[in-house]
């Protein structure tokens, strides 16, 4: 299969904090990658350096073969863990601005998965719940045409009823040209999602496996291998 | 560049309706003075007369100015609200040449209204004679006026941006900031002096006498070719600090 992130030797520093550490990483198109690990162990910052909000680091990083830059841009597309949209906008406005800046969004689609998530265009996005937030955020992510998306921890302080709409979405998202990997500490929530898993902790990749290969070769849940291998890091 | 421009006044819809307001006022008080509504100012009414008519307005259009350069500058920077912004395809010199031209609006609204109402409002109740400015002189104002603002307002956000990017990890960045903005403005402040003094375009001007503001760039100092030429330096200075903040923003980012 085609790789669509290259990862080679990334180092990021904060100050004296190690944040990644020799990170050596191929996410292969076609595939949904589960980024696990602790709180502080560098899932925020890798996906921030994939995205382009962070270009300090040292080391090689290719996604679909240009460095990250303002053309990898327009194939990522990358939910942060905390609401980066203008609060002043409505959800109207937020699909305009998408629109206005991504090629590849589709309104349509954005205005069929808001509806699907109770949203309605003149919500104003201050006015908005937590979870309210997250499925707007999500559903303006994924009605993108990304060849990469990067989703962190989209499962934070939503309700079940929210959570398991959100994984519909992404389910139905999901096509063979494009890859997703989602960043998360609730293991049990995405479990069923992920194809292959990227075990990170301090800044260094612990694991990285299929999912199915892992299960029969241990005989344990997700969840269980998590708390093994976490247990010692 | 215009739509992110669009969503920056969209951004600071509020702070364009004071200054709409704050035109409307000014009007009314012009209109009430061409009536001979306040009289002609002498001794105490003087000093009533300068702070009503143009130190009070004056201070509040320098202090609006300010904020909401301060807002459309910065807000992406200071909090994660609009940081979705970083993440289009847009290069960092469109980002922020959209957000100057959004600061150009307000420095419009700014200088126009400090310009031809409340100097004419404040000169026209201290001195009957006073008339309104020539539209040459009163360009020669606002392009004086808007490029040194644009220099200040960069060489501000070029130390500022330091703290966002390369500086983003060092210990006491802000002290550093601060010493590259105060580097920033000496090296702007000589390089307009000798650039001057070299193209004999200063009339009468102390060469070491320092001053925070860059001396040579007043009109006062400068023959006429020497103002054009001080214009077109600072045109250039002001693309060349845009260029800059730029190609931080697309290669040294650190939010």
């Amino acid at each position: 299969m085609d790789n669509i992130v290259t990862i080679r030797q990334l180092q990021k520093n904060f100050g004296s904090t190690n944040a990644l550490n020799s990170i050596n990483l191929n996410l292969e198109k076609g595939k949904v990658y589960g980024l696990l690990g602790p709180n502080a162990s560098g899932k925020t910052t890798l996906l921030k350096i994939l995205a382009g909000l962070i270009s300090n680091y040292s080391g090689e990083i290719l996604i679909d073969g240009h460095k990250p830059s303002t053309k990898t841009k327009s194939i990522v597309a990358y939910l942060p863990d905390r609401s980066d949209l203008y609060s002043w906008m409505t959800v109207r406005e937020t699909i305009e601005y998408y629109h206005d800046f991504f090629e590849d969004f589709d309104v349509q689609k954005a205005r069929e998965t808001m509806q699907f998530m109770d949203l309605t265009d003149n919500d104003v996005v201050e006015k908005l719940s937590k979870g309210m937030k997250a499925r707007l955020k999500l559903a303006l992510t994924l009605a993108r045409d990304a060849k990469l998306y990067l989703l962190d921890e989209p499962f934070d302080g939503i309700d079940i009823k929210t959570r398991e709409k959100l994984i519909e979405t992404i389910i139905n998202s999901q096509r063979d040209e494009s890859c997703m990997l989602i960043s998360t500490h609730h293991v049990n929530y995405v479990e069923y999602l992920l194809e292959d898993l990227v075990f990170l902790s301090k800044g260094h990749i612990l694991l990285k496996k299929n999912v199915e290969q892992l299960k029969e070769e241990n005989n344990k849940s997700i969840v269980e291998m998590y708390m093994e291998v976490f247990a010692n890091a | 560049m215009l739509k992110l421009l669009k969503y920056e006044l969209k951004s600071n819809k509020k702070l364009l309706i004071l200054g709409a307001v704050m035109f409307f006022i000014f009007v009314l008080m012009r209109i009430a003075l061409t009536g001979d509504v306040f009289g002609r100012a002498n001794g105490f009414n003087l000093i009533i007369s300068t702070v009503f008519f143009g130190g009070l307005p004056i201070v509040g259009l320098v202090l609006y100015f300010l904020y909401a350069t301060y807002k459309i500058m910065w807000s992406e920077f200071s909090r994660h609200e609009g940081r979705v912004a970083f993440t289009t395809p847009i290069s960092g010199f469109v980002f922020i040449s959209s957000k100057l031209l959004a600061v150009l609006v307000f420095a419009a609204i700014s200088f126009v209204i400090q310009l031809v109402l409340v100097q004419n409002i404040m000169f026209t109740a201290l001195t009957p004679s006073y008339s309104i400015l020539s539209p040459i002189r009163l360009i020669s104002q606002i392009l004086e006026q808007m490029t040194g603002s644009f220099k200040h307002i960069l060489i501000l956000f070029i130390s500022a941006l330091f703290t966002k990017t390369m500086g983003a990890n060092v210990r006491f960045k802000k002290s550093l900031a601060f010493l590259i903005f105060i580097a920033l403005h000496i090296v702007h402040d000589l390089f307009a002096r000798v650039l001057l003094i070299f193209i004999d375009a200063v009339t009468s001007f102390p060469l070491f006498n320092w001053t925070f503001q860059a001396g040579p760039i007043q009109l006062q100092n400068l023959t006429e070719a020497g103002m054009y030429f001080a214009y077109l330096v600072g045109i250039i200075l002001i693309l060349a600090m845009t260029f800059l903040s730029g190609v931080l923003i697309d290669k040294k980012l650190n939010l």
